[in-house]
């Protein structure tokens, strides 16, 4: 005997059908009161996890209290389109029963335009019967299941679910975004018992889409190395972050542990209407974190909905309060490497904030788009390639902090021509090094770091009329040379004459000779990081392939960041010898 | 007097046109508030002796006197005094919410059809005096639900009782009643008779002429 159920309100009349059809009492079902559509969802799920049910009988319009209602249709569209049963489950054999012709059904109800229910009717799995109870026992015979292939064509393809028009698109694709980012990371049973992002997810519109995806049941797909992060520390702020996203990205960048920080929003909402009381107190606590030493920052664009997520009205992307941060961040640090996240799809608004200096966007997925499983996937790919990128380019943050350090110590102790050309050539090299994308670029970055010590040789060097090199207020240049047998830099009193010396020279002079510093090694380094400059001008290629014992090669580095914090790390240090100096001066 | 306290309400023009509510035959009969500070309260509470139904949101959102969101406790505090006061009169009070399954009988009902079935509803109290809520729920052919309920349930009679006790039952004689008022319905059921008419063929001439 196969498993047949119907539902019933336990009237008179049901009490009296389903004695003739032959119903025991456990096949007979009661319909619970609902509150909302996730009710509904979670009612389909318990009915076929606790009952093996082969066929389902409902009245179309359930017998309830309220009048007329097309609500059977709606339990079986909640059957068809959830996602946590089997698809045979799904499948199953609906016998809607009502009275009325099919002409009075679709003619006389007035049904939800949204979820159109009435469509269901027209799929395969679904019979109509009359309350009389021949003719329901014949339709139950004869019922046959949609095959599970047949599912998206017979079934999916033939209902029309809309987007009820003002559930809040803000809220749905917070929801949405998070559950499909989820899904390919593999934290969606985590996500899903989120209940901001279920009760989103349960309702008819998201459950059309979820199945048509199949992006329930995809768990082949996931990808689940999560972003290789240990060590680095991430920020993240975003107004859903206490909706699921917190969590979320807690989990998608586990390895960083602790240094994974997300402002807690739900700290200043009101817990029932998820609304802000206290935006500017988030707003403080984000800000809080401004100037501390983040590898990464992910700031959502919108973070104040109520005043920023208006559709119809055209709101510069300037006056979003995440903009705002992210100007505020940058301009403490032009190297904070920030991802700006995103559920709008106007592309003005991300192209500011990129203009302002953001590094790179994440646009959240919205049910609008429904993108598939494996396109869900190779966008968290795309996010991840960005996340790397992020993490790669992080020095800028450190250099930045020194540039703009040495800068400010540069202004505030002297006032002249020289300090400026020191400035702007450090702004400028600190901004090709920003731009910097290919070798070459990262070359000529290099080059315009190293220009600092020619401009600091041209500020200390005239030359005599006996054609000799005078270090200003100190006496002529002597011949500096590496002393093999004592392994350090002597001169042996001899001076140099004549022709142009070689910039480390020059430098050794001022160094030894007029700051009377003592450490060989840093004239060494400097000699070599002076010749790399040197190999990439004058293309020696004797110079820029040299390799060491191990046959790596020792100057490809003026290629990328390394050789460009190499030098920095002596460009600093000869401006606080140069600062000592003025000092003293003063 | 409708009064509507819908703190959502700024987000309403996009979904469905609003601007009547600002006509004069309109703010005679129902007023909107959206953000509602503590100290306007007191506005609302002198506004109740006119008032005959209370709508709100069901998470309904209070705003301090600086316009900033109240916090929870707070919020819970003053919702509370306020729904006492409607529950202690006799004013009739509908809740609304995105999503919430809309019921008739707990008076529940969508927002998106709430707002859809208000101006319907405000006309009809205009033109007839008359606070119909079923327009409400079920929009302008309230009616016409009715008759079908009607209908239906003498379907369900029909199925159930014998056709010589169709002339004793309220229901179906209501029902026969509402389809057939220009007729007699004792000559209508006694044709069914004499015509030997099973109930399926019974049921199949109502649907003809519903």
């Amino acid at each position: 005997m196969e498993e047949v159920f119907i539902l019933s309100d336990y009237t008179q009349f049901f009490k009296e059908l389903t004695k003739q059809l032959e119903f025991s009492d456990d096949r007979i079902i009661s319909l619970p009161t609902f509150d909302n559509e996730s009710d509904w969802h979670d009612w389909t799920t318990q009915l076929f996890n606790n009952n093996t049910i082969n066929k389902l009988v409902i009245p179309i319009s359930t017998p309830t209290n309220n009048p007329i209602n097309t609500d059977g249709l709606k339990i079986a569209l909640h059957i068809r389109l959830n996602y946590e049963l089997s698809l045979s489950q799904r499948l199953t054999p609906i016998i809607s029963l009502s009275d009325f012709s099919v002409e009075n059904i679709l003619g006389k109800n007035n049904f939800d335009t949204d979820n159109n229910p009435q469509s269901l009717l027209f799929t395969k799995g679904v019979c109509l019967s009359s309350f009389d109870s021949e003719e329901i026992r014949k339709t139950i015979g004869k019922a046959e299941p949609c095959l599970p292939e047949d599912y998206k064509k017979q079934v999916l393809n033939k209902l029309k679910i809309l987007a009820k028009a003002s559930t809040g698109k803000h809220s749905i694709t917070n929801a949405w975004g998070c559950f499909k980012l989820a899904q390919v990371t593999g934290f969606r049973d985590e996500i899903f018992k989120h209940e901001a992002i279920s009760e989103h997810l349960k309702t008819l519109y998201s459950k059309y889409l979820i199945c048509y995806n199949e992006a329930f049941t995809q768990e082949k797909r996931i990808d689940l190395n999560t972003i290789k992060c240990n060590d680095k520390k991430i920020l993240f702020i975003d107004d859903q972050a206490d909706e699921g996203w917190g969590i979320l990205m807690k989990n998608i960048f586990k390895g960083a542990r602790n240094n994974f920080v997300f402002i807690d929003s739900a700290k200043y909402k009101n817990s029932e209407t998820k609304l802000f009381n206290d935006f500017e107190g988030f707003l403080t606590e984000c800000r809080s974190h401004i100037g501390k030493d983040w590898d990464l920052i992910i700031i959502d664009l919108r973070l104040n909905p109520g005043k920023e997520d208006i559709d119809t009205e055209m709101i510069p992307p300037t006056e979003f309060t995440g903009y705002k941060l992210i100007d505020e961040f940058l301009n403490e640090n032009e190297g904070y490497q920030i991802i700006v996240s995103t559920a709008s799809n106007k592309i003005w608004n991300i192209n500011a904030a990129l203009e302002r200096g953001a590094s790179s966007y994440y646009v959240k997925e919205s049910p609008e788009f429904n993108y598939s499983v494996n396109e869900t996937k190779h966008h968290y790919e795309n996010f991840k390639n960005d996340v790397q990128k992020c993490f790669r380019r992080s020095y800028l943050r450190d250099i930045y902090k020194d540039n703009k350090q040495i800068i400010h110590n540069l202004n505030s102790r002297v006032n002249s021509d020289f300090i400026n050309e020191l400035q702007n050539q450090l702004s400028l090299a600190y901004s090709l090094l920003k731009d910097a994308k290919s070798d070459i670029e990262f070359a000529y970055a290099y080059i315009s770091l190293y220009m600092i010590i020619e401009i600091i040789n041209n500020e200390f060097y005239t030359k005599t009329s006996d054609d000799k090199w005078e270090i200003l207020d100190i006496g002529n240049l002597l011949y500096w040379k590496w002393d093999k047998n004592y392994n350090k830099y002597s001169n042996y009193g001899k001076e140099v004459v004549g022709n142009k010396p070689p910039e480390w020279q020059k430098f050794a002079g001022i160094y030894y000779q007029k700051w009377n510093m003592t450490d060989h090694d840093f004239i060494k380094q400097l000699y070599f990081l002076i010749k790399k400059r040197n190999g990439f001008v004058h293309s020696d290629k004797l110079i820029l392939d040299k390799q060491d014992m191990s046959r790596n090669f020792l100057n490809h580095d003026i290629y990328n960041n390394v050789g460009y914090e190499k030098l920095f790390k002596h460009i600093k240090q000869i401006i606080g010898y140069l600062l000592c100096e003025t000092t003293t001066q003063r | 007097m409708v009064i509507i306290i819908d703190n959502t309400f700024i987000d309403r023009h996009k979904f469905h046109d609003i601007e009547y509510l600002k006509k004069e035959q309109y703010q005679a009969i129902c007023k909107v508030f959206s953000i509602v500070k503590t100290i306007e309260i007191s506005k609302i509470l002198k506004l109740l002796p006119d008032c005959s139904l209370f709508c709100n949101h069901k998470t309904l959102q209070l705003y301090n006197n600086d316009g900033l969101p109240l916090n929870l406790e707070d919020n819970t505090k003053y919702c509370e005094s306020l729904l006492n006061n409607i529950g202690q009169s006799s004013i009739q009070r509908i809740e609304f919410s995105g999503g919430l399954e809309t019921n008739y009988e707990t008076k529940k009902i969508d927002k998106d059809l709430f707002y859809t079935n208000l101006k319907p509803f405000l006309d009809y109290k205009i033109e007839n005096n008359i606070l119909e809520t079923k327009i409400l729920f079920w929009g302008n052919n309230f009616q016409e639900k009715e008759r079908l309920t009607i209908i239906q349930n003498m379907l369900l009679q029909i199925r159930m009782v014998n056709i010589r006790e169709f002339k004793n039952n309220s229901v179906i004689k209501k029902g026969l009643n509402v389809l057939y008022s220009k007729q007699d319905i004792n000559k209508t059921i006694e044709r069914w008779i004499d015509s030997k008419f099973s109930k399926n063929e019974i049921i199949q001439e109502i649907n003809k002429n519903i």
